[in-house]
């Protein structure tokens, strides 16, 4: 008995360093969160004044404020779009990459994993140079192809700022998308294909009734991925936002957030939208989670 | 008959050169904006902010001279060990916690798992404000062993994850033969088990080195001057004038290259190890 008992203490032990960091590196901000989202915390209190409860003053404020309902309605659909984007070339890029001789899905391989490696602040300013207003490729190749788009700013208008956005984040996902798509079809038996194909069965309905059953747990987990990265994107909509975009109009939640914090000093406001955002997270993750453990089981 | 057969034999081959096309376009859209880095690199400054676009022109290394009087050289120092020391801290970590949730299971390893999984999912922002009020208050702001630190409790789970993965696949009778064989559970992990899955723990910990390398977000807000690491670096550069262009692309390319080179080499592992990290 104490043979069992002692077999199943120790790799409690091996595990419990790790859950003891991440309860410590993560848990710690989660609580800070909560409660300074209940209190008023401005810049006073950074150079050590004590903190004032206010209790739900901070979610009341941006309740009513409205502008919080803008920047989660913006947040969501943006998230919505990149997903959805995302999920769909790179779904197609893999099946393209089943359908390709061996050399030219190797190249393409090549290409996105370089693309996936390439640190975010570096392909974000080679993006930023191509939208740029005076000397960006695009304009010029636009121009060229005999638009009237000499100095046209994209990132003023909200709309295309959000349309580049999009196009950058969807462009830095797809690789992995695309690469675990692709990982999931190489699963798919070409024997069986080939016995539906003998069946007379088309190239559309070999898609639709084999293979898109097959892979839809992967493609399930990795949108759900993705949405949930999307949600939270915050480095190319800063840095966007630095290159000529007016913040006010193309805050997303993550950028609210460090607005409201690093800009305004303003920390219970913060910390409360940092609460809502999580418990956006959170809902959505749980479904991911649950969904993951009934595959397992 | 026959003429049919030549149909479906010329629409095939017709398909499949309207997929190669496919291919090299998509090949040529993820790669421009790396070509492009690297081509601006070696321009004059005058050149690689010309409004048109230059193809041809007389390399230089201007930028890349700028970019070490800069102090590059430091920024990269430092990127290396943070992303050295984050790796270190994830994969020894991992290796015994992937043990137990795979080969020597913990009772309600779902409810351990979920709580890993799920910490991969908090936004950042909601991370880095209580993270710099305490590093502040303690006095570990702008140091670069703290920020180590963190970034090796950021990549926990997710190496944690694909090592599991990894480990999973290993055949029960090996580990049961060792284990009839007397071998300890130090013994079992270090002589058994992990020979079999080197290429997972190579894959999480490039993975993880990628991810340190190239983090930008925790590292522009933790440190300021002495601890400060290659991405905020680059991101000094972006000013939405676009003066720097040469010297940003130079740097950035010396930034992207050891990434390159591991991803190029590895890459087997790493669409592997992404993948594991993802479905399983």
């Amino acid at each position: 008995m104490s043979s069992a008992s002692s077999s199943r203490r120790v790799p409690l032990a091996l595990i419990i360093p790790t859950l003891l960091i991440l309860l410590v590196a993560l848990g710690y901000p989660i609580g800070w969160q909560v409660i300074t989202s209940f209190q008023h915390y401005g810049m006073l209190q950074q150079f050590g004044q004590a903190p004032e409860w206010v209790g739900l003053d901070n979610y009341t404020a941006l309740f009513t404020d409205g502008y919080l309902w803008v920047v989660i309605a913006r947040s969501i659909v943006f998230c919505l779009v990149c997903a959805g984007g995302t999920v769909a070339i790179g779904g197609g890029m893999a099946l393209l990459m089943r359908a390709v001789s061996t050399p030219a899905r190797l190249i393409l391989q090549v290409a996105l994993l370089v693309a996936w490696a390439m640190p975010v602040v570096t392909s974000m300013t080679v993006w930023i140079w191509i939208v740029d207003w005076r000397r960006g490729v695009l304009n010029w190749l636009l121009t060229r192809l005999g638009g009237d788009f000499q100095g046209h700013n994209w990132l003023v208008e909200p709309l295309s700022f959000f349309a580049v956005a999009a196009v950058i984040v969807i462009w830095m996902s797809v690789p992995f998308v695309a690469l675990s798509i692709y990982a999931g079809l190489t699963q798919v038996s070409p024997e069986v294909l080939e016995a539906a194909q003998i069946d007379g069965a088309t190239g559309w309905q070999r898609l639709r009734h084999i293979i898109l059953p097959l892979i839809a747990p992967v493609v399930s987990i990795v949108l759900l991925l993705q949405l949930i990265w999307d949600l939270r994107v915050f480095t190319q909509i800063k840095l966007l936002q630095d290159a000529g975009g007016f913040a006010n109009e193309t805050n997303l939640l993550g950028t609210y957030i460090y607005q409201l914090g690093t800009g305004a000093g303003d920390f219970g406001a913060a910390a409360a939208v940092s609460v809502i955002m999580l418990a956006l997270t959170v809902a959505m993750s749980w479904y991911y989670v649950r969904s993951l453990m009934k595959e397992e089981s | 008959m026959n003429g049919s057969s030549t149909t479906t034999r010329s629409s095939r081959s017709a398909r499949g050169a309207l997929t190669t096309l496919v291919t090299w376009v998509l090949v040529l859209l993820f790669f421009f904006p790396v070509f492009w880095m690297v081509l601006n690199g070696f321009k004059p400054e005058s050149l690689a902010s010309s409004v048109d676009p230059t193809f041809i022109f007389k390399p230089v290394t201007e930028g890349y001279q700028l970019a070490m009087d800069r102090g590059m050289a430091g920024y990269l120092q430092n990127s290396l060990t943070a992303a050295v020391i984050a790796t270190i801290i994830s994969v020894v970590l991992a290796i015994p916690a992937a043990y137990a949730l795979s080969i020597r299971r913990v009772n309600n390893v779902e409810n351990s798992l979920s709580f890993f999984i799920s910490t991969r999912f908090m936004p950042l922002a909601a991370i880095v404000l209580p993270l710099f009020m305490i590093l502040k208050t303690v006095g570990l702001l702008d140091n670069i062993y703290m920020l180590a630190v963190v970034y090796g409790a950021m990549n926990l789970p997710v190496t944690v994850w694909m090592m599991r993965s990894f480990f999973l696949e290993v055949p029960f009778e090996i580990i049961e033969a060792a284990r009839v064989d007397g071998a300890g559970m130090f013994r079992e992990i270090v002589r058994i088990v992990l020979p079999l899955v080197l290429p997972g723990v190579a894959a999480a910990a490039l993975i993880s080195f990628i991810f340190a390398w190239n983090e930008y977000f925790l590292a522009l807000l933790l440190t300021s001057s002495s601890a400060r690491t290659t991405p905020p670096f680059l991101g000094s550069f972006v000013d939405g004038r676009g003066q720097f262009l040469a010297v940003l692309s130079a740097a950035a390319t010396i930034a992207a290259l050891p990434v390159i080179i591991a991803g190029w080499a590895a890459q087997k592992q790493l669409v592997r190890g992404l993948s594991m990290g993802a479905i399983k």
